[in-house]
């Protein structure tokens, strides 16, 4: 306990002398996972999806960890000047039109299931610090804590589909790259 | 009351009827009905009257008659000083000396404790001279001077609670008394008395609010009592609410000869309606009622004989075999020759609170507290700040010890009771985990029974409730700066132990514990269980009580350290809201307009200024969830060789391979599992391990037609399902052993098991299963391992998923 309270009160002090203002409070982890996911939009652009202009789609597929917190981070906030909606899901179906598909707390094999049936629409897969995501074929993904990048990001599958990312976003991630069969 | 009659039946010898001269005949008789009415007490009754007679004449002993009906009346004391205080100033053989005493009683009831103890200290002057002077009116002068001087002293020592009197919905123009609360404040019952004021007979009733998630008392509800019809004509109230709301205890009875019964509280029914055992009830009063939070400690009040006079408090402890044994008198330290009421034992375990006309009291009945310790209970405290010169009772506390509740009649003209809530602003360091466990795919709450050992000791919690089976939450409460180990039992599941740490505070905690218990499964069974444990824990999260308490501990940290304090706290004020609202909506943290503004344009200027560094902090510094997700899987497909023994005190548990939380994690554990985690160690481990190191999970055989290789296609999906338990499972490999049958040439069949094994490898490497964790060997011709030599036998690939072993 006692250097873990180190750490935090080191934290602190590192955060204190990057203090500019009072935003680099504490955020609960599932806080900047949402603040990220509004960013990532702000610097993604997606080829034209049929009939939806107006609106950014986030569909959480499965476990949804966040709760309100996404309302709150995203509703009535505009990025790309557009609107966002949020749809919850277990049934892929229903997730056809979104811009990102946030996944969360399931096995690789699910996870290669999801991007079967997605294979060929324009969305980016957003995976929860899941194992091999991008490896896989994942667009983004989380990475857990104290990790050197934030997230990853695999950059030819997100070509594959037509979406464009800010170099930016790639500066600050860690680039993984389809994995080929070692044969 | 008597007091007043013995001094009027003298005084009526003595006088007569001579100084109402100037009355006529009729209200002579009135005067007269009126007086019998005073000697019976009938107050009420008699007021009116006197009232007319004084409009007609002046005499004191009306007066005196007068002051003494309010005195005696409900809701109208007050009215009683203008004729006291008149009379106490008359010099006349017609002026009762009991008066002084009288005033005296009022002057304490309005807070006027020196003038109060004048009056009393008069009363005992005159006395001495007057030969009718009963001595216990001379004891009751003596106690109220002392009374007067506790208040004193009482009520004006500065104190640091807050009192609020709670909204309606609780508190309404009725008499709302009694509330009992659950130990996490989440579940409230009290009675509510209708009608009070009015003439028709008042009714009481029990009534049950429930938290809101927003953090208020919701709408409450009659408490439903399914066998109410066996108690027609019988009283029923509150008696007591164990810590953890399940079981509700009520008295039942006529008038003085009060039951205690105990019942299963679901929702806002009470069930299984039980009465206490002989030892409890008795054929005098058995009253109020408080559990200890393990269950095993009965605290309740009793009028029997043999204690120190009015009612006592007796305790009870849970004999072996579950009942309640022979009661205890708590001693003199407690009870005195006064009534004690309403025990109310904290899930400390040590701290009794209990209302008392003894003892300091200030006036009526008040609040006290007092500490077991050493065997013995400390001298009781009066909780002076919450106490009034009126009778204040019922009072209880959630389990931090800082959020209590009690009723009062204060200020109140009708003596109707309001419920208060008072904040202590004295927690006691307790960890309450509440926690939900479910199991299954989608999960749904199971029933499981849980312990709880201190890890150094060995030591079993008693403060421990098994989950309800309806909903699966359970509830814990146990000191901090402890590892703990908790078991889990359950039917369907492997028993599984897990270690959890609560960290050091000197403030109150709330731990939230979620337990899922999933069965892994392949299409021809269960070979393993997923276990996941999510904690979300608050050591980042005090509350701004606990800040206050946390950094008076401070000062002696060198000075630079308070400056940092201090910038660390202001950081923490902004984001109070966040923190309060985590408290309420477990892991879901509700943030303000402006936080969420800030950290949006945070990331963005980050992101667009590819600034790293900002995104480490705000990572290094982002509140994690103590979360942990491990599966275990069955050793040879045999659920019960996946136990392994613990030794937890003297008794040895068997249970599924134990699960360290990260924050039950050493130092050195945590860099342990990052570095396992980091090093890409699946390229080595699989195919370097001895067979020996291999802990098979699962075996399948895949048989083949004479001289193919495909796959029979009956296989495939079983197949698949092996590759998904791999992919989704990184710590499991897989032998893929090809073999054929003893027809033909010995070489060719080497060949052919060959490709029957590399068939199968590209199967799970077209399934995405990593090369790395697959060992491939074809053995050619051999006998199988059961001695069947059936060549439809021989000839097959053996896939057997192993976990290496620690």
């Amino acid at each position: 306990m006692k250097a873990s309270r180190i750490l935090y009160y080191f934290f602190l002090i590192v955060l204190l002398l990057n203090f500019t203002n009072q935003s680099l409070a504490q955020y609960s982890e599932y806080e900047i996972k949402a603040a990220y996911i509004f960013n990532f939009a702000k610097f993604i652009e997606w080829p034209e999806i049929e009939g939806n202009n107006d609106t950014l789609i986030l569909g959480i597929y499965g476990t949804d960890p966040f709760g309100a917190i996404l309302e709150k981070t995203l509703i009535g906030r505009k990025a790309q000047g557009k609107d966002w909606k949020i749809i919850r899901s277990t049934n892929l179906s229903d997730l056809t039109k979104c811009h990102i598909l946030f996944i969360s707390d399931v096995g690789k094999y699910e996870t290669l299931t999801i991007f079967e049936r997605t294979k060929g629409l324009p969305m980016l897969t957003l995976g929860d610090e899941l194992i091999d995501f991008c490896e896989i074929g994942g667009i983004i993904n989380f990475t857990s804590q104290f990790s050197e990048h934030q997230f990853e990001i695999n950059n030819e599958s997100a070509k594959n589909k037509g979406i464009r990312i800010s170099p930016k976003l790639l500066l600050l991630a860690k680039i993984i790259s389809n994995k080929e069969d070692e044969f | 009351m008597k007091r007043f009659l013995f001094i009027f039946f003298i005084l009526t010898l003595t006088w007569g009827q001579s100084s109402f001269a100037q009355l006529t005949a009729s209200e002579r008789k009135l005067l007269k009905s009126a007086n019998n009415l005073f000697d019976d007490e009938q107050f009420a009754q008699a007021l009116p009257i006197f009232l007319k007679i004084d409009s007609l004449t002046d005499d004191y002993s009306v007066k005196y008659r007068i002051g003494a009906c309010y005195l005696n009346s409900k809701y109208e004391k007050l009215k009683a000083l203008p004729y006291l205080e008149e009379l106490s100033k008359v010099e006349s053989i017609e002026v009762p000396i009991i008066v002084y005493s009288d005033l005296g009683t009022l002057y304490h009831y309005t807070y006027r404790f020196d003038e109060a103890i004048y009056m009393f200290e008069q009363y005992l002057l005159v006395s001495r001279k007057d030969q009718f002077t009963e001595k216990k009116d001379i004891e009751y002068a003596k106690r109220m001077i002392d009374v007067c001087n506790n208040a004193i002293e009482i009520t004006t020592q500065p104190f640091k609670a807050d009192i609020d009197i709670l909204e309606t919905p609780i508190n309404t123009m009725e008499s709302e008394f009694c509330p009992l609360i659950t130990a996490d404040e989440q579940v409230m019952v009290y009675m509510q008395t209708i009608g009070l004021s009015k003439l028709a007979k008042p009714e009481t009733y029990l009534m049950l609010s429930i938290r809101t998630p927003e953090g208020y008392w919701g709408e409450p509800s009659k408490l439903d009592i399914p066998m109410i019809d066996k108690f027609k004509g019988k009283s029923i109230l509150l008696a007591g609410l164990s810590p953890d709301g399940q079981t509700i205890f009520l008295n039942i009875g006529q008038g003085l000869d009060q039951d205690i019964y105990s019942g299963a509280l679901s929702g806002k029914i009470i069930t299984d309606l039980k009465k206490l055992n002989k030892y409890i009830n008795t054929s005098f009063f058995d009253g109020r009622v408080s559990i200890s939070a393990d269950g095993t400690v009965l605290y309740f009040v009793s009028d029997r004989p043999g204690g120190f006079g009015g009612t006592d408090i007796y305790k009870s402890i849970r004999t072996k075999r579950g009942d309640w044994g022979e009661p205890e008198n708590l001693g003199e330290k407690i009870n005195t020759q006064f009534n004690e009421d309403a025990p109310f034992i904290h899930p400390d375990n040590v701290t009794l609170y209990f209302s008392s006309e003894g003892h300091k009291t200030i006036g009526g009945s008040d609040i006290f507290k007092s500490k077991f310790n050493a065997n013995t209970w400390s001298e009781p405290e009066n909780l002076g700040f919450l106490n009034s010169t009126k009778d204040d009772l019922y009072f209880v506390l959630n389990a931090n010890g800082q959020i209590g509740y009690f009723s009062s009649s204060k200020n109140n003209v009708f003596n109707k009771h309001n419920i208060f809530r008072v904040n202590l602003k004295d927690p006691i360091p307790l960890t309450l985990v509440k926690g939900v466990i479910k199991g299954g795919i989608p999960p749904v709450p199971i029933s499981a029974t849980i312990q709880v050992f201190d890890k150094e000791t060995g030591e079993k919690i008693k403060y421990v409730y098994n989950p309800d089976p309806e909903t699966g939450k359970y509830l814990m409460i146990f000191p901090p700066a402890k590892n703990y180990d908790v078991f889990i039992g359950s039917d369907d599941y492997l028993p599984q132990l897990i270690n959890i740490y609560i960290p050091y505070q000197t403030y109150f905690y709330e731990l939230y514990q979620e337990i899922l218990l999933q069965p892994v499964t392949l299409e021809n069974g269960v070979v393993g269980e997923i276990v996941t444990v999510n904690n979300t824990f608050y050591d980042l999260y005090k509350t701004i009580e606990a800040d206050s308490i946390l950094f008076e501990d401070m000062p002696k940290q060198p000075k630079y350290y308070d400056h940092l304090l201090e910038l660390i706290e202001n950081i923490i004020q902004t984001t109070d809201t966040m923190r309060f609202n985590y408290r309420k909506t477990n892991q879901n943290i509700e943030v303000e307009g402006k936080n969420v503004d800030a950290l949006l344009n945070l990331i963005e200027e980050a992101i667009e200024t590819t600034d790293p560094t900002t995104l480490s902090i705000l990572d290094a510094n982002a509140i994690q969830k103590d979360k942990i997700k491990q599966t275990h899987f069955y050793v040879d497909g045999d659920k019960n060789k996946t136990l392994v023994p613990y030794v937890i005190g003297t008794d040895t548990i068997y249970c599924a391979p134990a699960i360290k939380t990260p924050s039950s994690q050493t130092e050195y554990e945590k860099l342990q599992s990052k570095l396992v985690e980091r090093k890409d160690s699946k390229e080595t481990k699989f195919r370097l391990s001895q067979a020996k190191d291999r802990t098979y999970i699962h075996r399948f055989i895949v048989n083949y037609p004479i001289n193919q290789d495909e796959i029979p296609t009956q296989k495939l999906s079983e197949i698949q399902d092996i590759c998904r338990l791999l992919m989704d499972n990184p710590s499991l490999g897989a032998e893929i052993y090809g073999y054929t049958d003893t027809q033909g040439a010995e070489k060719y069949n080497l060949s052919l098991s060959r490709q029957r094994a590399q068939k199968v490898l590209r199967f799970f490497i077209d399934h995405k299963v990593e090369y790395q964790r697959l060992i491939v060997k074809g053995f050619g011709e051999s006998i199988n391992s059961d001695n069947n030599s059936d060549p439809q036998y021989l000839r097959r690939v053996e896939i057997n998923v192993f976990e290496l072993k620690e």
